[in-house]
């Protein structure tokens, strides 16, 4: 008990219970009817009346509870009840008759929890009765329960039960606390209440009584509600991820009797911490920067534990990585948090200046001394500011600073020794603004010279040039940083998933085994694909093509795989490789890429999944922006089937770019059944469109089936509303028929069924939703998967459409068959498939140019792929990456000062390829909201397909040829950035090498076509570029680097003329491209830029060969 | 929304219009209606009193009264039909009433509706193989676009008269022998890879793409940018870029292009353009005042042109303004009544179909529908609003059960 009496001591506290175990006995001091405790997953039995409670949904008990560190009234080692989405929560069954979870008029009932919820719904459950949606039991049963709600910014308690008329709303009861606490570490919260007796009612946040209102339905003396429902820890309406408390809930009781203000003010203790600066934990070599969550913006600053820590070189942030959850999906982080980065650093001795530049509060302490400070961030949101003055410049090279970031610069006094340096900022803002920390640094300099960025062991000067690089260096270390920690914090998940294929592969192997036909005669093979695909060309007297030459096929297979052309480099060593095997080599090789294979297969996701981010109140059946949960999963190479069974539990970040946001459809008044219409042509080949308001009239789906499955999703029935119907015109026959009314509601269920469920239907629907169709459905799962890959390989599907599979016959049933059991074998992974597909014979054979009517199955003998154009991703990220160029464009956000909330504004970064796009959302039509260098690129893209809006799923694009799209490639601004050699393009790089000119020619024609010149092309290029080449480049000219202007054009300023006029401008700068290289002769640089010119111009460049 | 398809809508049972051109003029931000073409009695922002922010006029049509800022338009009002009680159900907020006002349609989750200028586009295609069908003046963006129709029905779009449309005009810094420099040694990369690949239709058609382009960017199409070539006095005339963008309409017109877009978004001249919250309402006079200059010009030159009757003039937005004041002075946003003006076309022109409240609050007579508009406006162009389009095997109607305002045509 020493121990104990040390907290005492400091704590200041009378002769009150302490330690480890005192919370325990202050409740149990009480004698709860309920007390759950959450310490031991296997045995979820109340402290006090023994009743049982039960996990469900994959809730779990985990480590997490109330530390005794900072909440001496606990043990140190603590466990608590962890939820993470939807279909989670903990069950009580409620043991009949009068029990003691039934409360009446007269009763009094107190409830108490400890929360620590990480994201905040409107109103999250901790604890209630009834309502929970069970078969039998009346809508809006509820007897009581305590939520958190949702206030400006911080976590309030409520009160809420139902009367027992239960009829209208005015039957709900609903007391609200005007007060509440900041996400972030764990709070004590209770109510106490004398059922029929209204102003009995108490609230309590952290052992503080807090004010309220009775703010639906006014207080009441009727009876409550009561029946023999069950009580729910955690969630309610059938487990609904709206209402689940996503974090940990500890210590849940329920008292008959009002328990006094006094004991209440005991419950909750807490160790207040300071943060300590520890000068000797600092690094020396780079900059460590710890994450710290549970904090208001201010210095009145209580210490918690780092979340997370990372490093950088340098003292400049400009990312701090993802959170995620232990699905390792991404997850939110608190509004606001505080970064703590800190090194020891030698600067040089004597007086310099420092230079702290920041979004929001920041303060930068040497030696445990603060010598600049910044203040928070402007709140001013409403479109009606002033575009500010052009910052101040600090000298002539120093980066200027950028819209929505402060500065600070102080004199200072450098010892010339080590020194701690440690700088505090916080990031993010009440109200949901985004956690981005801009260009969140220090830097200094010495007698006037340019600042340098400060670091462990080097330093940076910070020109614009530099800031670029260090941010997609520093983005690359983010990108290493995420996959760890997901990784890291997935390991449980990623393991069940494993022995759950572990278990396929078992049963897998008692299918009947598909004959794989025999080899033929004249008919090469590189695997069992080639032996079906050759079985049908023989029978239908068809000869094979011949392979496609290598040149060609690094080519393809580049494309194909990593959504580029080829490096020079991968050429080479290609060709390097021993003939016999250098084709497998190089599959393996560039399957082994896996940012790239990432990047390629994100935007087919997009498409099909609908993914329809909005970065500009999101109204236009909008999605969040999941596309970096599926480059995540791509990244991580998941199984396909877990893939889906994340889609479908729609949990995570909604508006981060978890799989939430894919649950999302701004202004559709069923969401749920537009993702189950997305999902049921993804991955079974079923197509639901038409079912959304009638029965489909050339399917065998009514609409029903749709609104089942949709009901899945919702967890509950689902209402079909009246724009989700046809009206029924009496005496009149028509195609289609209506056999849902509007109004109706449908109950979850699975209306494609392939034989009885031979288990029950599981709580969750959901789960059972994604168990279904990759368990349940595997075989015409698998087969649906495999074939889109197949299709993206050869130009036809094996069925089509891909996402129609109704009355469709496959071209190869046995084949199909096979490889959807290879599929599965391999554990749903979709590069196995891949790998498969791109070593048969007849993937590396030349293009069949007749192979461009294929409508039914008979024709499809793929004798070679079809004749395929890049897609628009491809085309542009070829484009740029033959010029060794960034996109550069504006980063896609219209709130480019970080003061809107995320509901309003999405910020989706700058892109580094294709798939990163958006639609840019100036359905205002507005000059001050456009983004111009970045319409440059989209206009490209939508020209060859790309969709800015996806606002519906599809798979196979628009191919039309159309005479915009050359004419855009020849006349634009990407055409002009690609071909005029700026200083940052790898074509100046190249002319500047001492080669010569035919060298020249031929290296060109590599990077840009992968393959030497012809002799004729050769001499024709040399006639252009001959004249001068000798003297081409202009003696001792450095490359010019002019500094950025700075533009604050922003949502907060856009209403004015300023703003507009800049926008009007800048359009007109982007139309120059940019600027020409200081190091070339303008006369010989056009000649060259010319020969570019002709090549990314000419046909060759955008077909696949 | 009712996708009311099975339910045959009934072709109108009168004679359809002769229009062979659209011009489309989109105020964006939600132009008031009560400030301009439906004047009501005076408001006053300082006492918080609802009505007008300007005095009425008459013009030439007895009886029909308009704002004082508009008095060019209020001498040609005998060429107008101001349809004075269209409304919708879109929220109030600009990017879904912008897509209603421009598709005909709320959001659906199943489908992307085609734009007007594309279903136009469509139905007629281009008058003249020399120019695009459909021509935006002003930004991209998904409301404006092609929906299930397909990229090859969408729009070229320029966001300045002077810089030509976005990817057909030559860059200003390529001179002509430049241009034929680069040609030519395109001609052989690209004859040396149609010789590589004989029979291969991808490649011829997308080979034959390129002459397509290349014709596109040099001939008679790319003159109608060369607004110089007009005399200084018409150009001045039609006033500043809202003007010139209503002169290159002219121009684009007589070289076959069917439908074009032409915004007015010059937000420079008062911040918010039609937008007008809190002090934008100060400035407003001055784009009114920009729109009618312009429209003057635009239908004494159509008249002059002898195209004044084959071509329909749409001034339309996303929805008026409440007769009441915002706290700053301004105007909120109000889409259950406001006035869509047309011109030209060979309609009955006028009158004023509708009447709203004597503040314009609510419509008090003749309701026009959103799907009633558009089936006017296709109607006058001779196409069924009723018939069917289809995405893949699924028809859509070209309005939902649009009704075309019947006064305007006998």
């Amino acid at each position: 008990m020493i121990r104990s009496l040390t907290y005492c001591l400091l704590l200041g506290c009378g002769v009150a219970l302490t330690g480890a175990d005192a919370y325990r006995q202050k409740v149990l001091e009480a004698k709860p009817a309920v007390y759950f405790r959450f310490n031991d997953a296997g045995q979820l039995t109340s402290e006090s009346g023994g009743l049982k409670g039960e996990l469900m949904g994959g809730a779990s008990i985990k480590p997490t509870g109330p530390k005794g560190r900072y909440y001496p009234d606990f043990p140190e080692k603590n466990s608590a009840l962890q939820l993470r989405g939807g279909g989670q929560y903990v069950r009580i069954k409620d043991p009949g008759g009068r029990s003691v979870l039934d409360f009446k008029n007269g009763d009094s009932i107190t409830m108490e929890a400890w929360v620590n919820p990480e994201t905040l719904g409107n109103y999250s459950y901790i604890i209630g009765k009834g309502r929970t949606l069970n078969p039998g039991m009346p809508a809006n049963n509820q007897n009581y329960s305590l939520r958190l709600a949702a206030l400006k910014g911080s976590a309030g308690i409520t009160f809420l039960f139902r009367s027992a008329n239960n009829k209208s709303d005015q039957d709900w009861h609903r007391w609200t606390s005007d007060a509440g606490f900041n996400l972030g570490g764990w709070h004590h919260v209770a109510v106490s209440y004398t059922f029929g007796k209204p102003d009995s009612l108490r609230g309590y946040i952290d052992g503080e009584s807090v004010t309220g209102n009775w703010d639906m339905g006014g207080q009441t003396t009727a009876e409550p509600w009561v029946d023999n429902d069950e009580v729910w820890i955690g969630t309610t309406l059938g487990g609904q991820q709206a209402s689940t408390l996503q974090g940990g809930i500890d210590e849940v009781a329920i008292h008959r009797q009002i328990i006094s203000a006094e004991s209440m003010a005991g419950r909750y203790r807490f160790a207040a911490r300071r943060f300590v600066d520890e000068p000797g934990q600092a690094p020396t070599e780079n900059v460590r920067i710890d994450l710290h969550e549970g904090v208001k913006e201010g210095w009145n600053l209580v210490a918690t534990e780092p979340v997370t820590s990372f490093t950088e070189p340098l003292f400049a942030i400009p990312n701090v990585p993802r959170k995620y959850n232990d699905k390792g999906l991404i997850m939110d982080r608190p509004d606001v948090f505080l970064l703590r980065a800190q090194s020891r650093v030698k600067l040089p001795k004597g007086p310099l200046k420092l230079l702290l530049r920041s979004r929001t509060t920041a303060r930068l302490k040497i030696d445990g001394k603060v010598v600049a400070t910044i203040s928070s961030a402007s709140k001013q949101t409403s479109a009606h500011g002033a575009v500010s003055k052009a910052p101040v410049e600090l000298d002539a090279v120093t980066r200027l600073l950028r819209p929505g970031m402060q500065e600070r610069v102080v004199e200072f006094t450098s010892t010339g020794e080590e020194q701690h340096i440690l700088l505090e900022a916080f990031v993010g803002g009440a109200g949901k603004r985004r956690p981005e920390t801009g260009e969140l640094s220090v830097a200094y300099s010495v007698a006037g010279k340019p600042y340098e960025l400060l670091g462990g062991k080097s330093t940076l000067v910070l020109t614009d040039t530099n800031w670029r690089r260090y941010v997609i260096e520093s983005g690359e270390r983010m990108l290493a940083l995420n996959q760890s920690e997901r990784n890291e914090k997935g390991r449980a998940e990623a393991g069940n998933w494993a022995s759950r294929h572990a278990i396929m592969a078992v049963e897998n192997s008692r299918r009947i085994a598909v004959k794989v036909p025999e080899p033929l005669k004249g008919y090469p093979a590189n695997n069992e694909i080639d032996h079906f695909i050759n079985d049908r060309l023989a029978e239908s007297g068809h000869q094979i093509l011949p392979l496609v030459s290598d040149e060609a096929f690094v080519r393809r297979v580049s494309l194909d795989v990593n959504g580029v052309v080829p490096a020079p480099e991968l050429i080479r060593d290609f060709l390097a490789d021993a003939e016999s095997k250098r084709r497998s080599v190089l599959i393996d090789r560039l399957l082994s890429n896996h940012l790239a294979w990432a990047d390629h297969w994100t935007s087919y996701w997009q498409d099909v999944l609908a993914e329809n981010p909005n970065i500009l109140k999101p109204k236009l059946n909008n999605t969040g922006p999941f596309r970096f949960w599926i480059h995540e999963a791509l990244l991580d190479n998941k199984p396909m089937d877990r893939f889906v069974t994340e889609l479908v539990m729609m949990e995570g970040s909604q508006h981060y770019g978890g799989p939430a946001g894919f649950g999302v459809a701004t202004q559709n008044d069923v969401p749920m059944a537009a993702k189950a219409q997305i999902l049921g042509q993804a991955f079974l080949g079923k197509q639901m469109k038409c079912a959304r308001c009638h029965d489909a009239p050339f399917h065998s789906f009514n609409q029903k089936d749709l609104f089942g499955m949709a009901a899945m999703l919702q967890r509950g029935p689902l209402k079909v509303p009246s724009s989700s119907s046809v009206p029924v015109i009496p005496g009149r026959r028509s195609r289609v028929e209506v056999t849902l009314k509007p109004g109706t509601a449908v109950p979850p269920f699975w209306a494609f069924k392939q034989q009885e469920l031979s288990e029950p239907m599981m709580r969750d629907s959901r789960s059972q939703l994604a168990a279904l169709i990759t368990g349940e459905h595997a075989e015409r799962f698998s087969q649906v998967i495999v074939n889109r890959v197949w299709k993206r390989y050869f130009g036809w599907g094996l069925v089509e459409s891909v996402d129609d599979w109704e009355g469709a016959e496959p071209s190869h049933p046995e084949l199909l068959q096979w490889l959807a059991h290879q599929f599965i074998a391999s554990g749903y992974d979709l590069k196995q498939v891949a790998r498969l597909i791109l070593n048969s014979h007849a993937y590396q054979r030349q293009v069949d140019p007749e192979f461009i009517q294929a409508g039914k199955p008979a024709e499809r003998l793929f004798a070679g792929p079809a004749r395929r154009r890049m897609t628009a991703e491809q085309l542009l990220d070829s484009l740029f990456v033959v010029a060794g160029k960034n996109y550069r464009v504006e980063p896609l956000t219209l709130d480019i000062n970080g003061r809107g909330a995320v509901t309003t504004f999405l910020n989706l970064g700058q892109p580094r390829r294709a798939w990163e796009f958006t639609s840019l959302s100036n359905e205002r039509d507005r000059p001050a909201l456009s983004i111009p260098k970045a319409q440059s690129v989209v206009d490209v893209l939508q020209i060859f397909g790309w969709r800015d809006a996806r606002q519906d799923a599809l798979t196979e694009r628009d191919h039309e040829v159309s005479a915009l799209q050359p004419a855009l490639l020849a006349n634009g601004v990407v055409g002009r950035r690609i071909t005029q050699l700026s200083e940052d393009s790898a074509f100046t790089e190249l002319a500047l090498r001492e080669i010569d000119c035919k060298a020249l020619i031929g290296e060109l024609y590599l990077r840009i076509l992968g393959r030497a010149p012809t002799p004729g092309e050769l001499g024709v290029m040399l006639d252009h570029v001959s004249a001068g080449y000798a003297h081409r480049m202009i003696k001792g000219a450095r490359p010019v680097h002019h500094r950025e202007q700075v533009l604050d054009v922003s949502w907060n300023n856009h209403l004015s003329e300023d703003a507009n006029r800049i926008k009007v401008e800048l359009e007109r700068a982007v139309l120059a491209g940019d600027p020409p290289t200081q190091r070339l002769r303008p006369k010989w640089r056009e000649g060259f830029e010319d020969v570019i010119y002709a090549l990314i111009n000419s046909p060759e460049f955008i077909f696949i060969p | 929304m009712m996708p009311s398809w099975m339910q045959a809508a009934q072709r109108p049972d009168f004679a359809p219009g002769k229009v062979e051109h659209c011009i489309h003029i989109w105020l964006g931000g939600g132009a008031c209606h009560v400030d301009t073409w439906d004047p009501k009695r005076k408001g006053d922002p300082k006492l918080k009193k609802a009505g007008s922010y300007y005095d009425p006029i008459e013009t030439s049509v007895p009886g029909l009264q308009v704002c004082e800022h508009l008095k060019h338009c209020a001498g040609l009002m005998e060429h107008f039909s101001l349809l004075r009680s269209v409304h919708h159900g879109a929220v109030d907020e600009h990017a879904a009433a912008t897509n209603e006002m421009h598709t005909g349609r709320p959001v659906s989750g199943t489908i992307m509706y085609p734009s007007i200028g594309s279903a136009v586009a469509y139905e007629r295609g281009k008058v003249d193989d020399g120019a695009p069908a459909y021509v935006v003046m002003g930004y991209p963006n998904l409301t404006r676009g092609p929906g299930f129709l397909g990229g090859k029905h969408g729009f070229v779009y320029l966001t300045s008269t002077e810089d030509g449309p976005a990817g057909l005009a030559r860059p200003q810094a390529i001179t002509s022998s430049r241009q034929a420099a680069r040609d030519r040694l395109l001609g052989k990369t690209r004859q040396a890879f149609l010789k590589a690949n004989p029979g291969d239709r991808k490649i011829r058609d997308y080979d034959a793409a390129i002459s397509e382009a290349q014709a596109l960017g040099s001939g008679e199409f790319m003159q109608a940018f060369d607004l110089k070539s007009e005399p200084g006095t018409l150009r001045n005339a039609y006033g500043g870029e809202f003007g010139q963008r209503c002169l290159l309409a002219r121009r684009l017109i007589q070289r076959g292009t069917r439908f074009l877009e032409v915004s007015f978004n010059l937000n420079f001249v008062n911040g918010t353009g039609w937008d007008t919250h809190n002090a934008g309402q100060l400035k407003q006079y001055l784009i009114i005042k920009q729109l009618e200059q312009a429209m003057d010009a635009l239908i004494r030159d159509l008249k002059q042109y002898r195209l004044l009757d084959k071509t329909l003039i749409v001034v339309s937005t996303e929805f008026g303004r409440p007769p009441e004041f915002d706290g700053g002075g301004g105007r909120g946003h109000q889409s259950q009544a406001f006035t869509v003006a047309l011109a030209g076309g060979g309609l009955k022109n006028g009158r004023a179909v509708g009447v709203t409240d004597e503040i314009g609050k609510k419509i008090i007579e003749r309701p026009i529908s959103v799907p009633d508009l558009f089936a006017t406006i296709h109607w006058a162009m001779g196409v069924n609003p009723a018939k069917n389009l289809y995405d893949g095997d699924r028809p859509v109607p070209l309005t939902d059960h649009g009704k075309p305002v019947k006064e305007l045509f006998v």
